[in-house]
């Protein structure tokens, strides 16, 4: 398309809004609806796999030694474990660290019950690796290795969190990426009826452009324009709105339920932003682009 | 510069068969620089041919063969280059209402991307030829129907077409305004403009004294040469 073309298409793209202000504004109001019920889905999506990967790294797998263990046995034990692929992270915790740290969280404030045990360290004989994964998903498979090694006494790893964890993020998941799809379409059938009654307003016009000579750039480019720029429209609305939203909820749930904040780990508003608005973005130009192309060269054979 | 060669049109839905033909077996050629009527009743099947040059329908059987091209192998993408060698007008003028007549000549020269200054100089040109001058700012719903078609045939004109195609152009005129389109018409064939009008008004036809070509339930029932034709 030449730069003339693309001129003009733009300058009556925008005369066929500005003629269709009902069908347009119609068009716009229900693409609003629908990127605004999709920003929703995707902050709900964005933020539970944020919520999840939080957890997911605060799960971590503990793998015990028998008593007898050298400390060469367990230096191997430590260098086989890191060298898998699917480890994240793995730390060494000797018994004093690991009484330290249940004193810490147990008897905080009760020192006198600590000092009653004395020199004694109850959790004697638990030296440890605690180790995080990098997908949860393999925690399984992982734990049946640990536990095959020799030296290894046992492993303790939260399995059943980890399951409900995994189940709920690809129920979520899924769930949300079907209603995403389904809004999609909707969306572009929206855009397509509008642009049907452009045509139709206009078929005189374009049967006019044809007997001159009109190339396919002048003729349909107008209605490209058209449905792009309702679908840009139909995109900046909503993702104004949830910015709003968005800020009125995290800052609720950091002052009014500061009980769920600790678990209720919400991104923080520009790093949803960061996502959310490119993709609302192209998904309103996709959405404007493909309903208006598609109607064109089904409505309208030059 | 036309070339119907054994062409028949049968509209999609209704049957060859049963003699529901627009053109049947249909062949004639134009040469370049030709003024053709092309007379007939209603139904007879001269608007078919029109659209058949403008390749706005596909010709059922035959080839129809416009400036060399044969229309039937010309893909959709290429038919604008052909169009803009041709300048159509019509009975009802055809007008972009949202624009002025200024605008609406030069909207044919603009869509073939010619530069600004020779749009500008040759609408100038072609308005004061066609004696509207002093109207270039006023939209379509402001003329007269005589001046509506002025306006057309300006934009016909525009870029300086091998073919006018003109279907009734005459058809909503007064004697006066018909007249002038007609002259006008012949005066840019003297300039070697290849001119074709359909038309059932006999009048004209036996002013202008050109080739005639006559179609009656589509079939030609004579073609005659200048000062041929009788009525």
């Amino acid at each position: 398309m030449s730069f003339r073309a693309f001129r003009y298409s733009l300058k009556q793209g925008f005369i066929n809004i500005r003629r269709n202000k009902i069908f347009t504004l119609a068009s716009i109001g229900t693409m609003v609806a629908c990127l605004f019920m999709l920003g929703v889905f995707l902050t709900i999506l964005i933020n539970f796999n944020h919520i999840v990967s939080s957890a997911e790294s605060t799960i971590t797998i503990s793998v015990y030694f028998n008593k007898d263990a050298t400390a060469e046995q367990i230096a191997e034990i430590g260098k086989n474990i890191k060298a898998r692929d699917e480890v994240d992270t793995v730390e060494y915790r000797t018994a004093e660290q690991a009484w330290q740290m249940f004193s810490d969280e147990y008897y905080s404030g009760n020192e006198d019950l600590i000092s009653s045990f004395g020199d004694d360290n109850p959790l004697g004989d638990s030296d440890s690796y605690l180790v995080t994964l990098k997908d949860i998903d393999n925690q399984e498979e992982f734990s049946a290795y640990l536990k095959n090694i020799t030296g290894v006494r046992a492993v303790n790893s939260p399995e059943a969190t980890m399951k409900s964890l995994s189940r709920l993020n690809q129920i979520i998941s899924v769930t949300s990426i079907s209603l995403i799809v389904i809004l999609f379409l909707v969306s572009i059938f929206l855009i397509s009826n509008t642009i049907v009654v452009a045509i139709s307003v206009r078929r005189e016009e374009i049967a006019i452009m044809r007997y001159i000579g009109a190339g396919n750039s002048y003729i349909r480019g107008p209605f490209v324009v058209e449905g792009v720029t309702i679908g840009l429209i139909g995109a900046l609305i909503p993702i104004g709105l949830l910015y709003g939203l968005y800020v009125l909820f995290t800052k609720y749930v950091s002052e009014d339920l500061s009980g769920m904040a600790s678990w209720l780990k919400l991104m923080p508003v520009n790093d949803v932003f960061l996502y959310l608005a490119p993709i609302c973005i192209v998904l309103g130009i996709g959405i404007g682009l493909i309903g208006s192309v598609s109607t064109v060269r089904k409505h309208l054979k030059l | 510069m036309v070339n119907f060669d054994h062409v028949t049109m049968v509209y999609p839905g209704s049957n060859k068969l049963l003699d529901n033909k627009a053109l049947d077996d249909v062949s004639f050629r134009i040469r370049p620089g030709e003024f053709v009527f092309v007379v007939g009743a209603s139904g007879s099947g001269k608007s078919t041919l029109i659209k058949l040059i403008l390749k706005e329908l596909t010709a059922t059987e035959g080839t129809v063969t416009v400036m060399n091209n044969d229309l039937s192998t010309v893909r959709a993408k290429g038919m604008p280059l052909i169009r803009r060698q041709m300048g159509v007008v019509f009975q009802d003028f055809r007008l972009l209402k949202d624009k002025n007549v200024y605008e609406n000549v030069a909207f044919a020269m603009q869509i073939v991307e010619a530069p600004k200054k020779e749009i500008d100089i040759r609408v100038h040109e072609l308005l004061s030829m066609v004696g509207l001058g002093n109207k270039e700012s006023s939209y379509p719903d402001e003329l007269s129907g005589g001046e509506q078609q002025r306006v057309a045939l300006a934009r016909a004109m525009a870029n300086r077409p091998k073919i006018i195609l003109a279907d009734e152009p005459t058809g909503n005129l007064d004697v006066k305004n018909a007249n002038d389109i007609m002259r006008m018409l012949e005066r840019e064939n003297s300039r070697g403009t290849t001119v074709i009008v359909v038309t059932h008004n006999l009048d004209i036809v036996r002013d202008m004294n050109k080739r005639v070509i006559t179609i009656n339930h589509g079939i030609i029932t004579s073609d005659k040469g200048e000062g041929e034709y009788e009525f």
